[in-house]
């Protein structure tokens, strides 16, 4: 018989601790390193392939289209367009549980807020990405909107500096 | 290569199974196979075998079940694809008899989420994720960043930024998928191995629960379930020898392809598959699969289609992959009701993957639903209308792993 929930007995407990980040896993060589390292100063640095032109934004070392290797390093608009959204509800307590632990709760997430994820094409990139967008609100995000990337007061060069996009500047016929 | 036809098929009851670990599962559904088949377990030449990798707390289960389905002193290969294992599953099982190696292979594949405190996510999602999470938080991703990746959830977040693309490229609204989920739930009624069976379910019904994010609806989400399917092949002198005289499915054209990693790739690293619902890997292995097949029309050549979409926007946008609508018009059809049961183009008449979904046993289920179309053996979920031609879709991976097998009522001249 499978063990079941229904008969759920805790297991034994050991201390210990296991030091993740001293593995490469998925990652080739600095890639992402240099990538956070250049935002200290606010710059978005992504790989271009020669071979078909397309510019990879987070960098990727390998063309999946030519498959060869990318080397050149160019850095893109802090200017994108939103392609698609999704929008979460007000953040409750208990909604939001990673690994069992409750965001809310932990204060990684306030009560209340709502976050709208947006995927942002940076201009003349060739990729897209997922970052919150802020400083707006839900009913008037549209696609194709522009939006520019937010950062952290102080950039200490970690991927947590980008904190997402906002709402750019709009030209009016007045 | 040979013709090759499905001669027998499985299923163990799909819903939460605490009553059976995951060998007796498996056997569950072999047995119901070779008893489909009428044919003995020592026919069986060789197995095909596969699950996600890691669901459910064994990560070699084939290890444990081998002795459960006869496969001692035999062949047996395991393959994982991620989401997509049961198509592939399916594939290998055929190339084995298609090949020439062996007259009577059996292929089975599987899964069981309910050995898992929150079903797949203790002991899978999380540990296929790991490698990445711990690399983006080594170069400094921080714990709100971290809960905002959760807030979508795993397979169902990247299905749910899926379902944003699949809405700004098609202007389709979020009562489409209520409608694609309500049918699911429908047709799941009407199979007896379906696990979210809700009779009669409407839009409306679907329309009232609860926003996880939007566009993604609970309503909208596949169940965790556990589960098993398995089909038997056996080549055309083999469908002879052994005397088979009840209906068989034959496999017609098969075709997988891979496509490059979405969703910022494994190492959160730009991609070229800007838009998720592109699905290149669909299109490509169902051009391929019909060219084997013979098919040049799908949509007036194929009579059923079992498409593996987990969350409803997924049916629409594979159903336009796969050649059965223009890109962006499958929620037209589904207004029009053209893909339900006694519609024009029936998808999904199982509930499929929407309603019931035991990860690796789902492909390998598609492969099952249609063969039982062809065969005239789907019983109260049978089309109402000649099957010549069914297609069996499998998806999974970084959203980019597809399998396509076309099955049909005659053996390809």
């Amino acid at each position: 018989m499978g063990l079941i929930k229904e008969k759920y007995e805790k297991t034994m407990q050991v201390e210990g601790e296991w030091n993740t980040g001293a593995y490469r896993y998925k990652a080739p060589e600095g890639y992402l390193d240099e990538f956070v390292k250049n935002f200290r100063d606010r710059k978005i640095i992504g790989t271009l392939c020669t071979g078909c032109g397309r510019v990879y934004v987070p960098p990727r070392e390998i063309c999946a289209r030519c498959f060869q290797k990318i080397t050149e390093k160019v850095e893109v608009s802090q200017y994108g367009e939103v392609l698609a959204f999704l929008v979460s509800p007000p953040l409750e307590k208990g909604k939001v549980v990673i690994a069992g632990i409750d965001a809310v709760q932990a204060g990684f997430l306030k009560e209340g807020e709502r976050i709208i994820l947006a995927m942002v094409r940076f201009e003349g990139t060739s990729s897209s990405m997922v970052l919150p967008l802020l400083n707006a609100k839900p009913e008037d995000v549209r696609l194709g909107m522009r939006v520019k990337a937010v950062w952290a007061e102080k950039c200490k060069g970690a991927l947590s500096d980008l904190l997402g996009v906002e709402p750019a500047f709009e030209v009016k016929f007045e | 290569m040979r013709n090759v036809a499905i001669i027998g098929c499985g299923q163990a009851k799909h819903g939460r199974r605490t009553d059976v670990n995951q060998a007796e599962l498996v056997a569950e559904a072999v047995w119901a196979a070779v008893e489909d088949a009428g044919i003995a377990p020592e026919d069986i030449e060789a197995y095909a075998v596969g699950n996600m990798q890691g669901f459910g707390g064994i990560a070699q289960p084939d290890l444990v079940f081998a002795d459960y389905i006869g496969a001692a002193g035999k062949p047996m290969q395991r393959v994982a694809t991620g989401g997509t294992v049961g198509g592939s599953v399916a594939h290998l099982g055929y190339y084995e008899v298609a090949s020439g190696m062996y007259d009577v292979v059996l292929a089975v594949s599987w899964e069981k989420h309910s050995d898992s405190a929150e079903p797949g996510a203790t002991t899978g999602l999380l540990h296929v994720a790991y490698a990445n999470l711990s690399y983006m938080m080594k170069v400094g991703m921080d714990m709100r960043s971290f809960a905002i990746m959760g807030l979508a959830g795993a397979a169902a977040g990247i299905s749910a930024y899926q379902a944003a693309f699949y809405m700004a490229r098609s202007g389709c609204g979020i009562e489409h998928f209520d409608m694609v989920a309500a049918k699911a739930r429908r047709n799941a009624a009407k199979n007896k191995y379906a696990h979210l069976k809700w009779p009669n379910c409407t839009a409306d019904d679907i329309a009232k629960t609860e926003m996880l994010i939007w566009p993604m609806r609970f309503g909208h989400v596949c169940p965790a379930s556990d589960g098993a399917s398995c089909v038997i092949y056996a080549s055309e002198e083999a469908v002879k020898k052994l005397g088979v005289e009840k209906p068989v499915a034959w496999v017609k054209g098969v075709a997988a392809y891979a496509d490059e990693e979405a969703d910022q790739g494994e190492a959160y690293q730009g991609t070229a598959v800007v838009d998720y619902s592109d699905q290149t890997g669909a299109i490509l292995s169902a051009m391929k699969a019909y060219e084997r097949a013979g098919i040049k029309d799908p949509r007036k050549e194929i009579d059923v289609a079992e498409i593996y979409a987990p969350f409803p926007h997924q049916e629409l946008m594979f159903s336009e992959r796969l050649g059965f609508f223009d890109d962006g018009t499958a929620w037209k059809a589904v207004e029009e009701g053209v893909t339900e049961i006694d519609g024009d183009f029936p998808i999904c008449p199982s509930g499929g993957v929407n309603a019931t979904n035991a990860i690796g046993s789902s492909g390998m289920q598609r492969v099952v639903e249609a063969a039982l179309q062809i065969m005239g053996k789907a019983e109260e979920h049978q089309v109402p209308k000649d099957v010549r031609n069914a297609v069996a879709h499998a998806w999974g991976g970084q959203v980019q792993f597809n399998t396509v097998m076309v099955l049909g009522d005659s053996p390809k001249r």
